[in-house]
């Protein structure tokens, strides 16, 4: 078929103009496919995360309502619990305009230990990196009422480095002189996986609630989350189970599941999300087909001439078909190629610039895959009709046509 | 100047070729106008309607009522010493205290949904006037373990229905009413503030709310208040706090609209280039001889822009025609503002379809700007040689 | 009798690659108002480069030409397009109308183009296809006409503006014999009963039978000039 490649090569070249705009059409919609299913697949992930071993213990009424911090011993002293911290939401920002990130008030004395599998102490203080880096950050984390441990995106997008004070101004846990809060940072972390938020700070409870006390603002603290990892062997339902049970009848009731549960009902407020990036992914489809088929149909009017002549020649009318065929999938697969490939390629820089609208945003291999396959399939549906129609054609109805 | 006719004739003789670009345009667009759509339902809820002098009290910096929090303290001081606050004949302040919480409740669909749970006191309804309705059952007694819901919720939520009971950490409430609320407050929980707070356990409130005297000065206000170290709130007029809680979902949405259309518009503009290329390409001829009959460049360059902009804006027409569908639809998402749940439906403004031509027309434009410019620079004589 | 078209010296070359072709060389040519000239000559002699030229579609490397008294060397081509509306009809050999227009519409295309009000570009358009015979095919397209006719709706379209000058470029050539006659009849009878100067390219001898003058061209310049010259 030496000769067929040489025909679909030289047609695509000499209409390179139509090549090139159509080639062009595909690249945009298949950058944008691919971007569009890995919102819906980045969102999912976190309902699909591998079964953790560790639990979130909230209020039952509502994650606003906070858990007495005398419900940490109890908690402890549950069979298979291994370690609990607090996990309170700040909610504050550093300049206004700005993507929000996540802060959380943490235990510091365990935080860094329970959170070794999700992520890494990257850089301490004064440089220090690698192993030692952990114990450094730990000792900091010890000696400093205000030390902080923030996210590699964070520290980046706001040039921020280990040594330097930062203002967060509290939007929840307003000071009586509406100040700004000030933390030290001590450590930066690197997520050991993919769903873990590069955009966060954690820091200590401790500052958070003696602040607090000292301004005379609450009577007594709480805190949102209980976070509490399991023993290896624990049963997640029946430790939860039990916990639930120790608070059965009060003061504040609890609801403790695993984390993926957890976060699944973030997802979940999300609502018709997933059918929205659905109906979108449809339409993006359907509208590069339409581009692509009006492509073919004008290739297919002018090969009506050629065709005949190779019929004349005595080319099989399946053999004059596939050329067409071919020279859509080359256009398709080009396309789709520089598409999916820019979309893996941005898979940074997208992720930055949508920042905490959809933090850890990801493009899946599968989801490249599957752009490969709607491509492929782009390819053959805009390219049959014409085929056909030029392998059905007379030899004689052809050169006619060519006058 | 050409007859249109020409434009109209021309566009059926390639018509296979103008109907794909069309449809190519009208899906960008109906992209573009449904989530705008989606956009315009959700912001609606929050478009502040009736009186604008009613003020929403809340803790400095908070910038909802989920992040705010009111000792009973500064409530009484609040309601009893600001001068703005109107007064009723017999001296009472027009002045109430609310309670606000997002609960879960389960949905029909099984999912865990965040509703607002709010305790009003009797002055809250009487400051909402109007735009509040009783639709079903009665209003719940204030004193009584006893709520109302808002219209959207017993469709969507389980056991939300008048006669079920909703458990409120541990005390046990009773659906009595359906309500229905014109704006932001109307798929709600409503009950005494002050059994809410026995209830949850919380000792502060979330915002007051009260009427002002008529000519009340909104930025004195907010600076005689910012001077004020014994009352530490912040005043907000209703309608620029409304406006505020649709800030972050919002912006997403808009910002989703604008990276959609842009890489959706690029890519249906560059289908409309290779449509008008071979439409000039085959006019070759006929652009020779109209040259030859004394047409100008600029003549021949509007109508084969008009011919793309046409396509366009057919292809618009056929976009809006898809959305339509969706108007009035009825969806919910989360407010992130609030980190509620809020219901609300698809709206297509008469705004919204203008905008949605102007953006196919503009496709058009773009897409035929090229290939018109190439038929206007072309050579007479070469022209008329083409075949 | 004062001169329709007046070209002195006129050269024109194409270069194709690096070969340089001289279509015209230096040529004096003159047609005086109300003339008919045949232009006759071998394929690439110059003819429809004439004619070009003298239509204001192209112009010549050097020399003069002067057409209905405008020196069109002087003119710019945004302005020698509406000169041409007003002064000159062209005919093509493959009669070149609008395929999605009526033959009305066809011929109302250059009255577009003048400040006339639509009722008056109709009935002149009318009045146009009445005088090629073809009252009754008003409404059809181009289409549905047999090559004759087509040829007369682009006749009507070049008078329609009632200009000077009508320029055919070989008329004939897509037709046959009886269709051929008929056109090169209505084209004398442009000449004769309304003054139109014509001048025609053309490689059918009967044309040049039916001119006033015939002027043989060959390689760009003009070897033979017949009839009754100036």
């Amino acid at each position: 078929m030496r000769s067929s490649r040489v025909l679909v090569r030289k047609h695509l070249l000499q209409h390179w103009v139509r090549s090139g705009l159509t080639v062009a059409a595909i690249t945009l919609a298949m950058f944008l496919l691919c971007s569009v299913i890995s919102i819906v697949t980045t969102l999912d992930r976190a309902v699909n995360s591998e079964a953790t071993q560790r639990l979130v213990v909230q209020s039952a009424v509502s994650l606003f309502v906070n858990l007495p911090l005398g419900y940490q011993e109890k908690i402890v002293a549950v069979p298979g619990v291994e370690d609990v911290t607090v996990f309170q939401w700040f909610g504050g920002y550093f300049k206004e305009d700005e993507q929000p990130f996540a802060q959380f008030a943490v235990d510091h004395e365990n935080f860094l230990h329970m959170y070794a599998k999700d992520m890494r102490v990257a850089e301490g203080p004064r440089g220090v990196t690698g192993d030692s880096a952990l114990e450094a950050v730990q000792a900091a984390m010890n000696a400093d009422r205000r030390a902080a441990i923030i996210g590699p995106d964070l520290a980046r997008e706001n040039n921020w480095k280990v040594g330097d004070t930062v203002p967060i101004i509290a939007k929840i846990f307003t000071k009586q002189d509406r100040s700004a809060w000030e933390f030290d940072i001590v450590g930066i972390y690197e997520p050991l996986k993919s769903n873990f938020d590069p955009r966060q700070m954690f820091f200590r409870f401790d500052y958070l609630r003696e602040t607090l006390e000292a301004e005379g603002m609450v009577d007594d603290m709480g805190t949102g989350v209980y976070m509490v990892n399991l023993e290896a062997t624990a049963d997640p339902g029946l430790v939860s189970q039990a916990i639930d049970g120790l608070f059965e009848n009060g003061p504040q009731r609890t609801k403790t599941a695993t984390e993926a549960v957890f976060q699944s009902f973030f997802i979940a407020m999300l609502g018709n999300v997933p059918a929205f990036m659905g109906a979108i992914g449809g339409a993006i489809v359907f509208a590069v087909l339409f581009s692509v088929v009006n492509t073919m149909l004008m290739a297919g009017r002018q090969r009506r001439g050629e065709a005949g002549i190779l019929k004349a020649l005595g080319f099989s009318n399946a053999c004059v078909a596939r050329l067409l065929l071919y020279e859509s999938l080359v256009l398709c697969l080009t396309g789709g190629a520089l598409g999916i490939g820019i979309a893996a390629l941005f898979e940074e820089p997208v992720r930055w610039a949508v920042g905490g609208a959809l933090p850890g945003y990801t493009v899946e291999p599968s989801t490249l895959l599957l752009a490969v396959g709607v491509t492929l399939v782009v390819g053959v549906v805009a390219g049959i009709g014409p085929a056909l129609g030029l392998g059905r054609l007379q030899p004689a109805d052809a050169l006619r046509s060519e006058a | 100047m050409l007859p249109i006719r020409y434009t109209v004739r021309n566009v059926m003789v390639r018509r296979s070729s103008a109907l794909l670009t069309m449809l190519g345009i009208a899906c960008t667009v109906a992209v573009f106008a449904g989530v705008i759509a989606l956009r315009d339902g959700f912001a609606s809820v929050y478009e502040p309607r009736g009186e604008q002098n009613i003020a929403v009290y809340l803790r400095p910096g908070a910038s909802s009522e989920g992040e705010s929090w009111i000792s009973r303290d500064i409530v009484e001081v609040v309601m009893k010493e600001r001068p703005e606050i109107a007064r009723a004949a017999d001296g009472r302040p027009l002045a109430a205290a609310e309670s606000f919480l997002a609960v879960y409740m389960e949905a029909k669909d099984g999912d865990l949904t965040n509703v607002p749970l709010r305790g009003i006191q009797p002055l809250s309804l009487e400051l909402m006037g109007d735009s509040v309705r009783l639709l079903d059952g009665r209003w719940f007694e204030f004193g009584a373990d006893e709520v109302v819901l808002g219209k959207p919720l017993p469709g969507r939520m389980k056991g939300a229905n008048i006669g079920d009971t909703i458990t409120l950490n541990l005390t046990p409430f009773k659906v009595v009413g359906v309500y229905e609320h014109d704006g932001a407050q109307g798929s709600e929980v409503w009950g005494d503030v002050e059994r809410m707070l026995d209830a949850l356990d919380r000792p502060g409130f979330q915002r007051v709310v009260a009427r002002m005297k008529d000519g009340t000065d909104i930025e004195a206000v907010k600076e005689s208040l910012a001077a004020d170290r014994r009352t530490t709130v912040e005043m907000k007029s209703e309608r620029e706090y409304l406006e505020a809680q649709t800030s972050a979902l919002g912006g997403i949405l808009q910002g989703l609209a604008f990276f959609l259309t842009l890489v959706m518009g690029s890519s249906a503009v560059l289908g409309a280039v290779n449509t008008m290329l071979a439409s000039v390409a085959s006019r070759t001829h006929e652009i020779g001889v109209l040259l030859a009959l004394g047409y100008s460049r600029l003549a021949i360059f509007v109508t084969f822009l008009f011919e793309a902009a046409f396509i366009g804006l057919i292809g618009g027409i056929a976009g809006v025609l898809l959305t339509l569908p969706f108007d009035g639809l009825g969806t919910g998402m989360t407010n992130f503002n609030t980190f509620t749940d809020v219901s609300f439906a698809f709206s297509v403004t008469p705004q919204l379809v203008g905008t949605s031509f102007v953006l196919a027309f503009a496709l058009g434009l773009l897409g035929g700007a090229l290939p018109a410019w190439r038929a206007a620079r072309m050579r007479p004589v070469e022209a008329l040689r083409a075949h | 009798m004062n001169a329709m078209i007046e070209m002195q010296g006129v050269s024109k070359r194409y270069s194709r690659g690096n070969e340089t072709l001289t279509v015209l060389d230096s040529l004096d040519f003159q047609v005086d108002a109300g003339d008919f000239v045949a232009l006759m000559g071998p394929s690439g002699s110059g003819k429809s480069t004439i004619l070009n030229i003298a239509g204001g579609l192209d112009r010549p490397d050097s020399g003069r030409v002067s057409v209905a008294g405008s020196d069109l060397g002087a003119m710019s081509s945004s302005a020698l397009a509406p000169w041409r509306s007003v002064h000159i009809g062209f005919v093509f050999q493959s009669f070149n109308l609008m395929p999605v227009l009526t033959a009305l519409e066809n011929v109302m295309l250059p009255l577009l183009l003048t400040p006339l009000r639509s009722s008056e570009r109709k009935k002149q358009a009318e009045f146009a296809l009445d005088v090629v015979g073809l009252s009754d095919r008003m409404t059809h397209r181009p289409k549905q006409l047999s090559g004759g006719q087509e040829q007369r709706v682009a006749i009507a379209r070049a008078i329609a503006t009632d200009p000077d000058l009508i320029l055919a470029d070989e008329p004939t050539g897509d037709l046959d014999r009886e269709s051929a006659t008929s056109v090169m009849e209505l084209l004398q009878r442009l000449n004769k009963e309304m003054g139109k100067t014509l001048v025609v390219v053309t490689h059918d001898p009967m044309v040049g039978e039916l001119a006033q003058r015939t002027a043989h061209l060959d390689k760009g310049l003009l070897v033979d000039v017949t009839g009754e010259g100036p």
